[in-house]
């Protein structure tokens, strides 16, 4: 019995997606390592952060005000690369990214297929577009 | 020999061994860099940083590895586990438990979307309602949390408390699922959209050419979903699934992995949410993500070799334990009961524990009225 061709929009997607989460993954064990290898190249030092979470409270604000003087906001990562746990939050913002990246492509595919899937091509853009818009923070609280 | 190797050489073993070496031989490293290394005044000694993130590695891998063999994003008993049990501010769990199901879900999408059991168009249907509710319900808990102080955490770890409950007794039922649904009526949305793709069953041995309907409504019980998911920081498969299962009418095994692709994109768009307001810290999300990464690859693998049904037994008693801690905590907070001194805690455990073991054996009593429902395995 042949099988069934998966959908070359379907197969792509799902290899960007696994691949990119494997290497959000990989970024965050190395910055987890460096991080308690260099503390001080922290904007958080671990010696005294488990402490501050551990504290808990109400604020989810207070961790960083207590540990590193404030949080640095948003998308932190982007200045803040030359320290570990900004690393971390790159690792952590790839995997966010990356279902984005793979509708991006999916979206390409969907033109190519043949019947075209313009509907399919429309409703991945969305999806893509909620993602990213998400990521820069248009929306906020 | 060779065999092994050639077996090794493939994903996702490669990735695995790699990602699991980097951990262990970091972890060895950095213990043996700061021996003598005295901690600082009022803050922890480098080594014992060390030896807690990696106690939070395997925590989170056995936690992973038991969810995937029970049938659960490893998000649930994670965060019920955390809330119930420390005091850590509910929206910092929230943001690491949506991270630790978007990454689980993000990394079983290449397999899935690969066999063509998962239906890509499924899940991007669906995911417009589960992005847009989950994403407002990030949105939502991240103001809550601005304002509702003392009050909220307890009323957060109450109404987790009774998703739990949910969730057991969708676990004692086994779920209300139909492997084979038959569509007899496809609408005009769900035939317009095309969204029915036929794959091939190995059990059967055959290709399945199904057909799915009632997309609109799958569209609204996915933004419920989506609001739970996005509000709590949970996986909602026990929602996703049988939406696509029940509603849409596409086959269980279908709706379980389409259910999976959906979770990893819907939760792309509410995590960021969390991202952008502070809730994720760095080194402490970091090794509960890996631990459920790597706990996640393993536990799909074995989930071939092991009687899910025991695993399921085990996973119900530790969520039983969870939802008795979310109760009590939640209690405590509220100021409405005493804090609980931990030897209760010790003896509800130890009574749970027993009941898992009779279970397990077999000697747990049946109550024949309920149609023998706790006496089948």
């Amino acid at each position: 019995m042949e099988k069934p061709k998966v959908p070359l929009s379907q197969l792509v997607y799902g290899q960007i997606v696994y691949w990119l989460s494997i290497i959000a993954a990989l970024i965050c064990a190395i910055g987890l390592a460096l991080s308690i290898g260099f503390p001080d190249d922290n904007l958080l030092k671990p010696q005294y952060l488990f402490g501050a979470i551990w504290k808990g409270g109400s604020d989810p604000l207070a961790v960083w005000r207590e540990v590193g003087g404030g949080f640095p906001g948003g998308n932190f990562w982007i200045n803040n690369l030359n320290t570990w746990d900004g690393f971390m939050a790159f690792g952590f913002a790839i995997g966010c990214s990356s279902a984005g990246i793979g509708l991006l492509a999916a979206i390409i595919l969907f033109f190519r297929e043949k019947p075209r899937s313009y509907k399919w091509a429309l409703l991945s853009a969305f999806v893509a577009s909620l993602i990213f818009l998400s990521a820069v923070g248009i929306y906020h609280v | 020999m060779g065999k092994y190797v050639k077996k090794l050489s493939k994903s996702p073993w490669p990735e695995m061994v790699v990602l699991s070496a980097v951990l262990i031989l970091s972890t060895i490293a950095l213990m043996l860099i700061n021996i003598g290394v005295e901690a600082p005044p009022g803050g922890l000694s480098l080594n014992s940083v060390t030896l807690l993130v990696f106690g939070f590695f395997l925590m989170s891998f056995v936690i992973g590895v038991i969810a995937v063999l029970a049938g659960v994003g490893g998000g649930v008993p994670f965060i019920a586990l955390m809330l119930a049990f420390t005091p850590i501010n509910s929206l910092v769990i929230r943001g690491t438990a949506l991270i630790v199901t978007m990454f689980s879900a993000l990394i079983s999408t290449g397999p899935l979307t690969k066999m063509g059991l998962a239906n890509l168009r499924i899940s991007i249907h669906c995911v417009v309602g589960y992005g847009i509710g989950s994403f407002i319900g990030a949105m939502v808990a991240v103001w809550f949390a601005g304002f509702s102080g003392s009050v909220g955490e307890g009323f957060i770890r109450l109404g987790l408390a009774g998703i739990v409950i949910y969730v057991i007794f969708y676990f004692v039922h086994a779920g209300t699922k139909a492997e084979w649904p038959e569509v007899k009526h496809v609408g005009r949305f769900a035939q317009w959209l095309g969204v029915a793709q036929p794959y091939y069953e190995a059990s059967l041995g055959k290709v399945v050419d199904y057909q799915v309907t009632r997309a609109g409504w799958a569209l609204l019980a996915m933004s419920i979903g989506g609001l739970i998911s996005g509000f709590f920081g949970i996986g909602a498969g026990w929602v996703l699934v049988p939406t696509i299962n029940l509603v849409m009418g596409a086959p269980l095994k279908v709706a379980a992995a389409s259910s999976g692709v959906l979770m990893g994109m819907g939760d792309c768009i509410s995590e960021w949410v969390y991202l952008r307001s502070g809730a994720v810290i760095p080194l402490f999300a970091a090794p509960w993500l890996l631990g459920q990464v790597l706990g996640g690859m393993l536990g799909s693998h074995l989930l071939i070799r092991v009687r899910a049904a025991s695993v399921r037994i085990i996973a119900i008693g530790v969520f039983a334990f969870s939802a008795y801690g979310l109760i009590t905590k939640g209690l405590e907070i509220l100021e409405v009961i005493p804090v609980i001194p931990p030897v209760i805690h010790g003896v509800v455990l130890l009574f749970i524990a027993g009941g898992v073991v009779l279970r397990l054996l077999g000697k747990f009593p049946t109550i024949k009225k309920w149609g023998g429902l706790y006496g089948k395995t």
